[in-house]
Formats: C-alpha cells, structure tokens, sequence
C-alpha cells in the first residue's frame, strides 16, 4: 500500500502543478514551519509537490518496500548479503 | 546556402570549453550552494555580484550585434552559459534579459535599448505569460523582474516601459522570482508596430536555450547521485553497486546524453537559423523539461534522507527543474506545436451523443 500510495501521490502532486501552469509557478510562503500535525491538504500545490517526495523515502523507502515484497510475498531469493548475523563493528567499512 | 546543422559537429569546440569554464569559475565564485539557498529565507546575496561577474565577463551582450557593443556570439555560446547556471541553480537575469528580451530587439533592429543591455547595465524583460510559447497579450505576472525595461506586447505593436511599479511573488522557484506588474506610472515608447514575429521568435529561441539550463540541472543531479551512490555504503557495501540502482542510473544517463543532444541540435539550428529551428526547438524542450525534473527527482529519491534535507542542493535543482519544465512553454505544449510542425493530423473531436432519458 505505502509503496502505491507514494507513487500515486507524486504523481498526482505533479499533474496540479503541470495543470495551474502560471499559478503553479507560483508558491504560498517559504517561512520556515515545524508542523505538528500532517497539514498536506491545507497547502498550495507546490508545497505538495515538493512534499510528497519524501513519501518514497520516510517510513521505509519504495526501493526497500519492493524488496520486501519481492522476498517476503512474492518469496524470491534473497540477495547476498555480508552484513547479515555480523555486528556492526565488525562489518566492512 | 548556409550549412544545415545536419551536417555540423554538436561537440563542444576550444572557444566553447573556455566560456564555459570562465562562467563556471564566476558561478563557483559569486554563487555557492549556501548562499543560493539563503535566497529562500529572502536574502539575495547572488544576483547581483554574479551579474557583474558576467558584465565583465562581457556575457549580456553575447547575442547583441557588434557595431552595438555585444559579442555578436551565437545561440550556441549563450547556450554553454545557461547549461552552467542550470548546473548551479544559479539566479540571473541571463535568460529573460540577454537571451529573450534581446533577442526580440536584435529582431526590430533596434538600436536605442541594446548597447545598455549588452554592457550588463541595465536589464530588460519581455511582459507575456511565465509559460507562453507565442506572442500573446501582456500579463501582470511575468518573470525576470525587477527589470529597467519592460517590453510589453500590445495587439501587434511592442512597448518599451521604463519606471513601472514591480511588486515580487513568491515563486516555486525562488532562483527565478516571479513579480506582480503594473504599468500605470511607467514611461511608454513604441519599439515597433509590427512585432508579433519577433517576439515569436524570442519565445522560440527562449524555449530551445532554456533547454541547455535543463541539461546543466540534469547533469549535476545525474553526476551528484552517481558521486553520491559510489561511496554511500549501507548493507555492509557500497549502495551503487546494487543492480536495482545502477540500472536507474544507467537509464538516467541515457536520458540525459538525449537531452543534451536534443538541447545542442536546437541551439545549432537557432545559430545558422535554420528552417529545422522551430522543430529542433520543441523537441528539445519537450524533452529536456522532463530530463531535467526526472534526473532532479531521482536525485532526491537516490540521496535518501539527505536528498529531502534544506543543507543539500538537490531541493534547489528539484525547484528549478520543475519550474523550468513549465517556463516558456509545457512539454504538452512544445508536443502539441511539434505536432503540428510534423503534418500530425488535429485530435477529432467526436460529438458525444447523450442518450435520451428514459421515461
């Protein structure tokens, strides 16, 4: 679901932007927020735009997603991984 | 018979590598990453030196004939400079001013407003629409200002305004502000009666050297990433070497070499103008305007948390890219003009029959 939901919503956060055109070059405010709540519909579409981004990449990446469904859904082999059942310290750095 | 661009070398030759060098040392110089993000906290401390920097560099009047005091230099020269601010992200009036605005007077053969372009002194904008492709009606809206001229379409005619009242907006892309216009107070001349197919070909030529922009956006995030992706390890190894990666990046190199090919064939063609120019051009920026917003976007996605933060670059070439895509035309836009360049027949538009209600 997250892995769809982020395509789609960059997706769809880029069709506003393309469709506004002149509006969509245009931006509300650029002032520094630390929102304490997720306020993604209450702003313009190039604040969307931009924000969506992270949507592939907090949480769990979608490239990290398609891993885990390629291995755990789908059961398909692992890659080789040297840093499995290793400590950190003695992984190669 | 001049020669077509069919059969010129695309490569850059000795006199390109230099001014690209010059205007990459003054780009490293007057506008670091930090600074040009300090513009987004509404304090710019780049646009100006950097302008003097090209002033001296004599870069504003590249496209300006001689006997005018400019380089008489081609499309091709002004698309080095545009390909390096692309690559910093980098504001300047460079665009609007020395490539759109003088184009169109070069056009009118006027000779009253170009000597103080060409020497950097003052810069001019043309008034249309952020995203017109053709000459249309002036707009409040427009990029490129504050400028000392405006050139403001009127029917066919073209206006010189001097002393209207600017008011910025915040743009998507805070490297090239949008501003608020009104003309009211400002001092009208008239360049010419008859300036529809000039100011057509500024937006052209505007269009097919922005494209240059987008392949120096698209290169610094394809090389960024790939930097970044050769020496970033997680997993126990470096993260470049998953196939899944290297697969986007190599995909992604293709793309930009098409781009850049694209974006040197249209700045070939406005050059010798060529009859190929208007196709050359909407190809180019159809196609750089994605290439560039793509190579921004998977630079961002590629860099993980880093790529979202405001101390990496990448936020300030995903705003530019996004912006430029829509600039001067939109991809659909450059398609649906190419299409009908190449003979493509118009979409029919069926009537759609509503059935009656049933009773």
């Amino acid at each position: 679901m997250k892995l769809s939901f982020a395509r789609i919503n960059q997706e769809l956060s880029a069709l506003k932007v393309d469709l506004l055109g002149d509006e969509g070059l245009r931006y509300a405010d650029w002032t520094m927020r630390r929102p304490t709540f997720v306020d993604f519909f209450g702003q313009d579409a190039g604040f969307r735009y931009l924000r969506a981004k992270g949507n592939s990449i907090e949480g769990g990446t979608s490239e990290v997603l398609r891993n885990v469904v390629a291995e755990r859904i789908l059961g398909l082999p692992t890659e080789h991984r040297v840093d499995k059942d290793v400590p950190w310290k003695d992984l190669p750095r | 018979m001049t020669t077509s661009p069919a059969s010129v070398s695309l490569l850059a030759d000795d006199v390109e590598e230099d001014l690209r060098a010059s205007v990459r040392r003054a780009i490293e110089r007057h506008a670091p990453t930090e600074r040009v993000t300090a513009i987004y906290d509404g304090t710019d401390e780049v646009t100006a030196p950097l302008w003097s920097a090209f002033a001296g560099l004599g870069l504003p009047g590249l496209l300006v004939p001689e006997s005018l005091g400019g380089a008489g230099a081609t499309a091709r020269e002004a698309a080095a400079v545009l390909e390096e601010l692309g690559r910093a992200a980098a504001p300047s009036p460079f665009l609007t001013s020395s490539v759109v605005a003088t184009t169109a007077l070069v056009a009118l053969g006027d000779t009253e407003i170009l000597p103080a372009l060409a020497s950097g002194e003052q810069t001019a904008a043309l008034l249309v629409r952020p995203t017109a492709l053709r000459h249309g009606p002036a707009t409040t809206t427009a990029v490129g200002l504050p400028a000392d001229v405006l050139l403001v379409p009127e029917g066919d005619a073209l206006y010189a305004v001097r002393g209207a009242a600017t008011a910025p907006v915040s743009s998507l892309d805070m490297t090239r502000p949008l501003a608020e216009v009104s003309l009211g107070g400002g001092e009208r001349t008239l360049v010419s009666a008859d300036a529809a197919a000039a100011v057509d070909r500024a937006l052209l030529t505007g269009a097919g050297l922005l494209a240059a922009e987008q392949v120096g956006v698209a290169r610094w995030a394809l090389e960024t990433t790939v930097a970044y992706l050769s020496v970033r390890r997680q997993f126990g190894r470096v993260v470049g070497g998953f196939q899944a990666l290297k697969h986007r990046l190599a995909d992604l190199y293709a793309e930009v070499e098409q781009a850049d090919a694209a974006a040197r064939y249209a700045a070939a063609c406005l050059a010798t103008d060529d009859p190929d120019a208007p196709v050359a051009v909407h190809v180019a920026a159809s196609f750089c305007g994605e290439a560039a917003t793509h190579a921004a976007e998977e630079a961002i996605q590629l860099h993980g948390g880093l790529g979202m933060t405001w101390e990496h670059p990448a936020h300030l070439h995903l705003k530019r890219a996004k912006a430029d895509e829509l600039l001067l035309g939109t991809p659909e836009a450059h398609r649906a003009a190419l299409a009908v360049l190449v003979d493509l027949p118009p979409p029919v538009v069926e009537p759609v029959e509503t059935p009656a209600p049933e009773r």
